[in-house]
């Protein structure tokens, strides 16, 4: 491994309440998940000079605004926006707020997403049912009947499941390797057991989507603090270094394209990876958006972690699982901790970094890979995050 | 609203258009005469930012697909499928599937695009 120096690290960590109910709005909730954040790294809120706001897509501007600084009365700003770039906004702020921290355009920046899908007349499913444009036509999805996210990502699924000559069981152990996970954690949501028997027999959602392979949705907020990598030390906090980050962003033309990238994440990875003078074999844990379990395989093989048509196998050989050599989603991820978009990776990478993670705790968690993933498969944005200020 | 309302993007307005007329129809770069993915507002070959519209021939492959076992909308009950083809021109469509939702499919079928009453559907050719 090449010698890598951090460039910047996360000193703050907050949550506003996760729930199945309406508790509070988004921006209740972010508010809420900021003054946590601000406390944990031991600042005062005058120290906040930078605040990166990521809402959901499907959220209307005003659901989480930038009067969040009013809301806050955050009175030395210095940089502010909202960031939005689907699922992998939230790796995008804390790597925007890593490049202020880096040139002193500010000190202490604030990242948050804040989520309400779930309302007294709103079940989650309604909350996520609008289509997804993957078309290029508009309103076309809908004329089709591909409706939600479940149907856009089904599709790209059942491509990938033929093309590799796998059946509709490749996504078995994504699911029952991340609840094994979310068994032992205590803020999970989904916790009980779930067998190979019970998975297969789970009603079809989009087939060859079940009901395990796709996202547990809940409201509720994360926020974190990016600091400069020399000030990691000062907080109370036990710092979580930043070493590398990069972005891929192109459509997803499916898999006989014409030699081209499948998606975009294999160049996020790439500038990661260069960015820290590592390769996919210094990794020792990944924290992978993973929407649907399928999303998991095909992160696994763009990031260069697994060669194309391999994760299956690796996932079933119970390598991401608890015990395995490469433990995935360790808190339950998306499928069965929680769906806070983008911040649930990073908020399972603080976690394990910061030796929060209970009985899903690794002796050394090494180098953790961290990732995003928007729209259907369009978006990427990854991270590489570490306890050492130095690789 | 009907899940059938007709767009008001303008991009896309002759596609519509071709549909109500019985005709499927793709876009190509209006400078170099290449297939453009739907959507493209440029050539991605030549940089020309001229597309045109022409008649699909009505024939592709089958990509992917999916069935959906829980229902979204009234016009679509489940269980019933959705399907990426790629026409013979080289570009990809996402249609809704004519067949039972519990048919074998294969990868790479070959599929028959048709246009009634101004929807359309693709099938097993």
């Amino acid at each position: 491994m090449a010698s890598s120096q951090a460039k910047a690290a996360l000193t703050g960590f907050g949550l506003g309440q996760l729930s199945r109910n309406f508790t509070g709005s988004a921006r209740q909730l972010a508010v809420e998940a900021i003054l946590a954040a601000v406390k944990d790294a031991g600042l005062r809120r005058d120290e906040i000079d930078g605040l990166l706001i990521n809402r959901s897509p499907l959220a209307p501007p005003e659901a989480l605004p930038l009067h969040l600084q009013e809301d806050l009365q955050l009175a030395n700003l210095r940089m502010m926006s909202g960031i939005e770039a689907e699922g992998s906004s939230a790796a995008q702020t804390v790597q925007y707020a890593a490049m202020a921290v880096m040139t002193g355009m500010a000190r202490h920046v604030v990242c948050v997403f804040a989520d309400d899908p779930i309302r007294p007349a709103t079940t989650a499913g309604q909350a996520f049912a609008e289509p997804v444009p993957i078309s290029g036509i508009e309103g076309w999805e809908k004329q089709c009947g591909l409706f939600g996210a479940t149907g856009a990502y089904a599709m790209a699924a059942q491509e990938y499941l033929a093309h590799y000559g796998l059946d509709d069981t490749a996504f078995a152990p994504v699911a029952l390797g991340q609840r094994a996970w979310a068994e032992r954690n205590p803020r999970a949501f989904l916790r009980a057991p779930l067998t190979r028997e019970a998975y297969l027999a789970a009603p079809w959602i989009v087939e060859p989507f079940r009901l395990p392979d796709c996202a547990y949705p809940v409201n509720g907020a994360v926020a974190v603090v990016v600091s400069a990598a020399a000030r990691a030390q000062d907080g109370p906090a036990p710092p979580v270094y930043l070493h590398g980050w990069g972005q891929g962003h192109g459509g997803f033309q499916g898999f006989h394209g014409r030699g081209e990238a499948l998606t975009g994440a294999g160049r996020a990875g790439r500038m990661a990876y260069a960015m820290a003078g590592v390769t996919p074999a210094d990794i020792s844990a990944c924290q992978i958006y993973d929407a649907f379990s399928f999303v998991v395989l095909l992160a696994l093989e763009e990031y260069g972690i697994c060669k194309p048509g391999e994760a299956a196998a690796f996932v079933a050989a119970g390598e991401t699982a608890p015990g395995g050599r490469l433990p995935c989603n360790t808190g339950g991820g998306q499928l069965s901790g929680f769906y806070l978009q983008g911040m649930t990776p990073i908020a399972e990478a603080m976690l394990q970094l910061r030796g929060e993670s209970g009985d899903n705790q690794l002796q050394n968690p090494g180098l953790m890979l961290v990732t995003g993933n928007g729209g259907r498969l369009e978006y990427h944005a990854a991270l590489l995050m570490s306890r050492e200020a130095r690789l | 609203m009907s899940v059938f309302a007709p767009s008001t993007d303008t991009w896309s307005q002759p596609f519509y258009e071709g549909l109500a007329q019985g005709e499927l129809r793709y876009c190509v770069c209006a400078a170099c005469s290449r297939a453009l993915p739907y959507g493209a507002r440029v050539c991605r070959y030549c940089d020309s930012a001229g597309i045109a519209w022409r008649p699909a021939a009505g024939a592709g492959r089958l990509c992917a697909w999916v069935t959906y076992r829980r229902g979204f909308a009234p016009e679509f009950p489940p269980p019933y499928r959705v399907a990426m083809v790629e026409l013979q021109e080289g570009v990809r469509l996402l249609l809704p599937w004519q067949g039972g939702a519990e048919d074998p499919l294969r990868q790479g079928a070959p599929v028959r695009v048709t246009v009634e009453s101004g929807r359309a559907s693709a099938h097993l050719a």
